[in-house]
């Protein structure tokens, strides 16, 4: 049975009983995981590829020609009192460091930087909660070609987010909400940044429809995990149900609140929980959850009815 | 309640409008009145008829902007749409005619269980798959749709359109609905301690205009919101100072609404109760809107009393109210004396400033030109004294400065007074 106490002393532990190949499934686990940093391109709403530089899993470990960057990264997962390293290997163009953070997580003492072509690993015991990787080199130019992704660590007590018992969920959903100006994107070192403006709107690096939908059944509670991969605070309004934010930046609230427009911070992360209204069958569309500022559309707009290209997407059944 | 709702719409199908004009009454005696606080429009059976048309606003700078906005079918073209005010739990109808020149709808966040001509209120697409509304729509130039639901938890919410929502919601499409807890209409919510002064009630219905976007739809020519840039900044349709000016002023046709708080000091016997003050953001952007003065009791969040489960008080103190994008807050606040300056008991002991640091638009000043709550003293003649029996004023507005400003120009923008009179009202000197 594993234990959220005492994290400090038991990531003692599990380092000693790897050492002597002692690791079982019943206590908490070493989590290797390899991300290389790699130019890449992402599809656009509405046609086109845009050129990114994104995390990806190389499928030849050590050989990041074998990855191909995502927009968002992938998804990371752990378990709570695992012990996580990291390690990113730096694929980028010449000139370009990588520097590997999760805002959030508090990394053992060690290097920071992967200088162009060279790698850093980056190890700390898991805590519950939802964290953006990310890498803050050259100054936010590299979050914004899409350096991000979701680390979810979960907790020992399977559909339960936090310690809580108020965070149980049936069904979970990432939403990594990102946003892309694509002239910054033809030209990430020289664009001058004063003139950075967002035109596409994305959840998990697409747009509506093709955000897969998050199917939940009347009754169920359904966990949002929000990551704000953007530039912007951005603000969800879901209709026809409420949501019940129970987390801010993986930290659970001792007060939560009940919102049907929640606001993520740039670069924040939210956890809150929708339970699936009854009483009114959910239709076969169900529930919107979409950007309230204007940004349910990507791209030029010039059409007389332009909608549902950007950042939305449905709960339903 | 179904049958009925079907009538409805036949009714203002065949025959335009008339069939359905004894519903709604206005709370005022006259619409034409001047009056401030929240001017609700009420219904005994809360039904609503609304048309979403087209009109004008004016701005404090001279400009005269093109808008779309929902009105009560009964009365002319206004910004923002009617605040409909209604009960706790019990059933609403929204009966919405389109002269509009594309469909447009209402969607009712923090709602549950709307209905749509009697169907759930679900997204809309054409017969390619692609969305066209985010709910059941009226159609383009003389169509209908009735919404209805049954009246959530007490506290204010934002209605607004689904339809074309980028360009839609800029063009201005949007109004307030203030959900009142049943048989307690002077209470916030359904807590005691949320009561407020009778006839102290505000609504701030917080938005934003960019005009190239309204003349472009004026004008019939493509609008791309992702290039839009706000210029106007407005609290209830109107920008400083014609926030200050009062309900249904006659030179605003279009913007009935002002956003003059109006208080007394609080007093323990004879003014013990706060005003409440419901902000919503119908814009596309965060609003640091914050009194100059005090704090206010934020008690509720999208319709939602702050409280534990076993009802714990969670509301507290907030200077700036920050309301997000789509979100409502909702207030109580109140104003008191802590320091009882008086002139020769307890003098104020500083030098009171020149009144060159009291001009807010032009020559005009609300200033007193004393510290002292009750004494009014002259003003150099050059400028233009609104005191009036030497009440206080506070400034409260958005402090994202562009936001203050009409096209840039200060002051002016999202930004309001709020009055404080003596504790024995205002006598003019």
């Amino acid at each position: 049975m594993r234990t959220s106490v005492h994290r400090g002393a038991q990531a003692l532990l599990v380092l000693a009983l790897a050492v002597f190949g002692l690791t079982s499934s019943a206590s908490a686990a070493t989590v290797a995981i390899e991300l290389c940093a790699v130019p890449g391109t992402a599809p656009l709403p509405g046609g086109g590829l845009v050129p990114i530089w994104g995390f990806g899993t190389p499928t030849t470990p050590g050989d990041c020609s074998t990855a191909s960057a995502g927009l968002p990264g992938p998804q990371l997962t752990a378990t709570a009192g695992d012990v996580v390293t990291i390690t990113v290997r730096n694929a980028l163009p010449a000139g370009h460091t990588v520097s590997f953070e999760i805002p959030g997580v508090a990394f053992n003492p060690g290097p920071t930087d992967a200088a162009s072509g060279a790698a850093v690993s980056r190890t700390f015991t898991a805590q519950p909660g939802t964290y953006l990787y990310q890498s803050g080199g050259d100054a936010g130019r590299q979050e914004a070609m899409g350096l991000s992704g979701a680390l979810l660590v979960r907790t020992t007590t399977p559909n339960q987010a936090y310690a809580s018992a108020t965070t149980a969920y049936d069904v979970e959903s990432v939403l990594v909400l990102t946003a892309i100006d694509p002239a910054f994107n033809a030209a990430p070192e020289t664009y001058d940044l004063h003139n950075y403006r967002a035109t596409y709107w994305l959840i998990n690096g697409r747009s509506y429809p093709d955000v897969p939908a998050i199917t939940a059944a009347t009754g169920q509670r359904v966990l949002l995990r929000y990551l704000n991969a953007g530039y912007d605070n951005t603000s969800m309004t879901l209709l026809g149900a409420h949501e019940q934010v129970v987390a801010r930046d993986a930290g659970v609230l001792t007060n939560q609140i009940s919102a049907s427009t929640e606001t993520i911070p740039a670069g924040a992360t939210e956890d809150a929980i929708v339970v699936v209204p009854t009483g009114t069958p959910p239709s076969t569309h169900g529930f919107a959850l979409f950007n309230r500022q204007l940004h349910v559309t990507s791209g030029p707009q010039t059409g007389t009815s332009p909608i549902g290209n950007g950042m939305l997407v449905f709960i339903h059944s | 309640m179904r049958r009925l709702t079907v009538q409805r719409v036949l009714a203002l199908t065949a025959a335009a409008l008339v069939a359905v004009t004894p519903v709604v009454v206005r709370t005022q005696a006259s619409a034409a009145e001047m009056s401030e606080g929240a001017l609700c429009d009420t219904d005994t059976n809360q039904t609503f008829s609304l048309t979403a048309r087209d009109g004008y606003i004016s701005t404090p700078d001279g400009n005269s902007i093109y808008m779309w906005s929902y009105s009560s079918s009964k009365r002319g073209f206004q910004l923002p749409g009617p605040t409909l005010c209604v009960e706790s739990g019990r059933p609403v109808t929204v009966i919405l005619h389109n002269t509009l020149p594309e469909a447009t709808s209402i969607v009712f966040p923090g709602q549950l269980g709307v209905k749509a001509n009697g169907n759930p209120a679900q997204p809309q697409f054409d017969s390619g798959g692609s969305l066209t509304s985010l709910v059941q729509s009226a159609p383009a130039t003389d169509g209908s749709v009735t919404y209805t639901f049954t009246a959530g938890s007490p506290g204010s919410y934002l209605y607004e359109t689904g339809t074309d929502v980028d360009k839609q919601l800029q063009m201005g499409l949007y109004g307030a609905l203030v959900v009142r807890p049943a048989g307690h209409p002077n209470q916030v919510n359904d807590r005691p301690d949320s009561a407020f002064a009778n006839g102290k009630e505000y609504v701030y219905l917080l938005s934003e205009v960019d005009p190239d976007v309204h003349l472009a739809v004026e004008r019939n020519q493509p609008v791309d919101v992702n290039s839009s840039k706000s210029r106007y900044f407005m609290i209830n349709g109107r920008s400083m100072p014609d926030t200050l000016a009062p309900n249904n002023a006659p030179w605003l046709p279009g913007q009935p609404y002002g956003a003059l708080v109006h208080i007394k000091p609080y007093d323990a016997v004879t003014n013990p109760l706060p005003a409440t003050i419901h902000y919503l953001n119908a814009g596309s952007v965060n609003y640091p809107f914050h009194p100059h003065g005090s704090d206010e009791r934020v008690i509720n969040r999208d319709g939602h009393a702050l409280q534990g489960p076993s009802g714990q008080d969670l509301s507290y103190l907030k200077y700036d109210l920050d309301v997000g994008p789509g979100q409502t807050l909702d207030v109580l606040m109140d104003w008191r004396d802590v320091e009882h300056w008086n002139a020769t008991t307890n003098p104020i002991p500083t030098q009171i400033p020149a009144i060159t640091d009291q001009l807010l638009v032009g020559p005009d000043t609300w200033f007193s030109e004393s510290g002292y709550l009750g004494t009014k003293n002259a003003v150099p003649s050059n400028l233009t004294q609104n005191n009036e029996c030497g009440e206080y004023y506070h400034i409260a507005h958005s402090h994202a400065l562009e936001q203050a400003t009409n096209y840039g120009a200060a002051f002016g923008g999202m930004m309001t007074v709020f009055r404080i009179d003596p504790p024995a009202g205002c006598v003019s000197q």
